[in-house]
């Protein structure tokens, strides 16, 4: 019986976005320690151009964040976005409008807006993204909660392969609202975004990936306890660590992320 | 198509080998070793075949507590009934209680026990589709709020209030401790499972995996698809020129998958492909040329080797919606020939939405063990505007591959062929 198999995988682009940054370079400032985190950190709503401007205004706050992280990836990597298979994941999923969903639905009238019932299925944000970008490529959106950056990453990187397409990847958590905000510990907002090539292009890429599955878990470096914190607390901010990885151009640092509560995807990074 | 085809000719079993020769993405075969469910028109497969041949529809009148809508909708009420023991309590919610009955059904657990003999629990991934995973509870939650006027509730339980609720409960109950997701693309989501699983299976990051999906029936669906002008009042009518909408129901479905190379006794029937693909449309309405369903279809086609005429059986996603079943209809017109027997069977079940991926795909191959092809239960008056001709009656047959489409809001699309092999 095979134990592991791994896959590599090349990344040609970043998109991210949070409390006290708007997009990569920024957050890749403040994880090499180029830049202090601000007294006052704002969250600074996300552009996300690419939806057209009547459907931005309609679009919940998690579909724009994801659309602008996935956009960021995209155009660093300079990749039309129609041409990349997608994998969207969410911890939580969007609990702002769960919660007036519910809250609606706890009066007489139950009376629903139709847009923020069709805006509150959990692929809201890859449907968002593939009507703006004009892709009819596969499109996944997961939910594994504290284990969605690890099942996300590894989808991506097998589909990445048997399908040999380029893929996109994205995972945001917004803070948690109504109901949630006394269930989970989410307080802050977070996405962001990976392009990846099964093979690599004519261009070098950020950094090769490769990852392998097994129960071994790779301890943390000591660090930043912002983000120590927003990693513990937001299940898309999992990523940070292999973020953190690309900031610092470490030297083939090796990290794990959770698929379950048993197993864990090892990512050996080379860049 | 005429009713009552004749049976097809039968043919020797297929060497699944020839499937895949110059396949390059799975070099291993994808079996199903079991399969059941749960839905409105029977709690278990074989409950369902009695309901399946004797053209008996589950779908009743609403009378779900809290919503005064007047719809028929496919309740399974087994799971109001549901009583959770007292260890379990933890993860009361509907759609647990439909994952726990749809896993005590048929061999389900016993042939997860023979895979358990061969595979430790953390080489079995857990692939299952869900679009309201426990939404009910986060319902009551807020209802009880109101009532106690601000104070705040005691529902704490964030492994139930959860978009991946369900696979957590599944995870706890069978023991298996692999990889686990819960996929949430809307009525495509316990269709995607199968591809997913392929993946793992193909990578080698697994040896087997439990795939499934559960919807249940709740406010939210119930009032959301109303809002959206989609719920007819009347049963639901697929292809039928006086179709008005839809019917919601509830189900949760199972099916176990291991490679071929896993020396397990298993049903014969194989994934033999799959397609996914986006609309790039509208978040609530399908392209009106069906271009993503298409694309999906032609995938899984492509994949499988095989030309559409070889199909034996299509179970349609036909939900009775206006614009759904115009567009696939005559999608299907334009890719199948007349000979290939279609059918809609959400008349049965109603739309199961998030779990209609598992509980079609079964139907589907679930006609390899019985020979009878479901017709379109409720279809009175076909739609002259709809090119594909479908039959409410039953056929029988002997089919060799059979097709289950799935087309979720965002323009979410999966087209699955199983194949029936070597047993």
């Amino acid at each position: 019986m095979p134990t592991q198999k791994s896959s590599v995988c090349y990344v040609y682009g970043v998109g991210a976005w949070g409390l006290g940054f708007a997009d990569w370079p920024q957050l890749r400032d403040l994880l090499s320690g180029a830049a202090l985190w601000p007294q006052e950190p704002v969250v600074t709503p996300p552009k996300s151009e690419v939806i057209p401007g009547n459907e931005r205004r309609r679009a919940p706050t998690i579909v724009k964040a994801a659309v602008e992280v996935a956009g960021q990836a995209c155009q660093q990597a300079g990749m039309n976005p129609s041409e990349l298979a997608c994998v969207f994941g969410s911890g939580l999923g969007d609990t702002d409008i769960t919660d007036y969903l519910c809250a609606q639905l706890s009066l007489p009238e139950k009376q629903l807006s139709p847009t923020k019932f069709h805006n509150s299925v959990h692929n809201a944000p890859a449907g968002y993204w593939t009507i703006s970008t004009h892709c009819m490529q596969a499109a996944n959106s997961i939910a594994a909660y504290q284990h969605t950056v690890g099942i996300t990453l590894m989808e991506a990187v097998l589909q990445a392969h048997q399908e040999q397409t380029p893929v996109l990847l994205c995972v945001f958590d917004l803070t948690a609202r109504g109901i949630y905000e006394g269930i989970y510990e989410t307080k802050s907002d977070f996405a962001a975004a990976l392009v990846i090539t099964p093979n690599e292009r004519d261009q070098p890429p950020l950094a090769k990936l490769q990852i392998s599955t097994g129960a071994d878990v790779v301890a943390l470096p000591a660090w930043d306890a912002t983000f120590a914190k927003l990693q513990r607390s937001n299940p898309a901010a999992q990523i940070l660590p292999l973020l953190h990885a690309l900031a610092n151009k470490e030297k083939n640092p090796v990290l794990s992320l959770s698929l379950s509560e048993a197993c864990h995807l090892k990512v050996a990074v080379e860049q | 198509m005429q009713a009552g085809r004749h049976c097809f000719q039968v043919l020797p079993a297929l060497d699944t080998a020839s499937i895949y020769s110059g396949n390059e993405v799975l070099s291993s075969t994808v079996c199903v070793v079991d399969y059941d469910l749960v839905c409105a028109a029977g709690v278990g497969l074989r409950s369902l075949r009695d309901s399946l041949a004797a053209q008996r529809s589950g779908l009743v009148p609403n009378r779900f507590p809290g919503c005064s809508l007047p719809t028929y909708v496919g309740e399974v009420s087994a799971a109001s009934n549901y009583q959770w023991p007292e260890s379990e309590v933890y993860w009361t919610s509907r759609n647990n209680a439909l994952v726990e009955l749809a896993l005590q059904q048929g061999s389900l657990l016993d042939s997860l026990q023979r895979v358990r003999q061969l595979v430790p629990p953390e080489r079995i991934g857990l692939v299952i589709g869900s679009s309201t995973s426990s939404i009910d509870q986060a319902e009551d939650a807020y209802r009880t709020v109101r009532e106690q006027e601000g104070r705040p509730h005691d529902n704490l339980r964030d492994r139930v209030l959860n978009p991946h609720a369900p696979t957590i409960y599944v995870a706890h109950r069978t023991g298996i401790t692999g990889p686990a997701v819960t996929l949430s693309t809307a009525c495509s989501s316990s269709a995607k499972v199968f591809a997913t699983a392929a993946r793992w299976l193909e990578a080698g990051v697994v040896d087997a995996v439990l795939v499934g999906g559960s919807d249940s029936l709740c406010l939210t669906v119930l009032y959301g698809f109303h809002s959206l002008q989609l719920v007819s009042t009347d049963i639901c009518r697929p292809f039928d020129r006086s179709r008005d909408g839809i019917n919601i129901g509830e189900a949760a479905g199972f099916a176990l998958l291991v490679r071929s190379d896993l020396p397990v006794e298993h049903t014969g029937i194989v994934l033999s492909g799959y397609g996914e693909s986006s609309d790039a449309h509208h978040m609530s309405h399908p392209h009106p040329e069906g271009a993503g369903a298409r694309r999906a279809i032609e995938q899984a086609l492509a994949r499988a080797k095989l030309a559409a005429s070889q199909i034996d059986y299509v179970n349609l996603h036909g939900t009775a919606s206006r614009v759904n079943d115009l567009t696939e209809g005559n999608l299907m017109a334009q890719l199948f020939p007349e000979s290939t027997f279609m059918s809609s069977t959400k008349g049965w079940t109603g739309h199961t939405l998030g779990a209609a991926g598992i509980i079609e795909a079964l139907i589907a191959i679930d006609t390899f063990k019985t020979g009878l092809l479901p017709g379109t239960l409720n279809l009175r008056d076909a739609d002259p505007e709809i090119a594909l001709r479908l039959s409410a009656d039953n056929a029988q047959g002997e089919p060799t591959h059979v097709m289950s489409n799935s087309f979720g809001f965002g323009g979410n699309n999966a087209s699955l062929i199983f194949s029936r092999g070597r047993g």
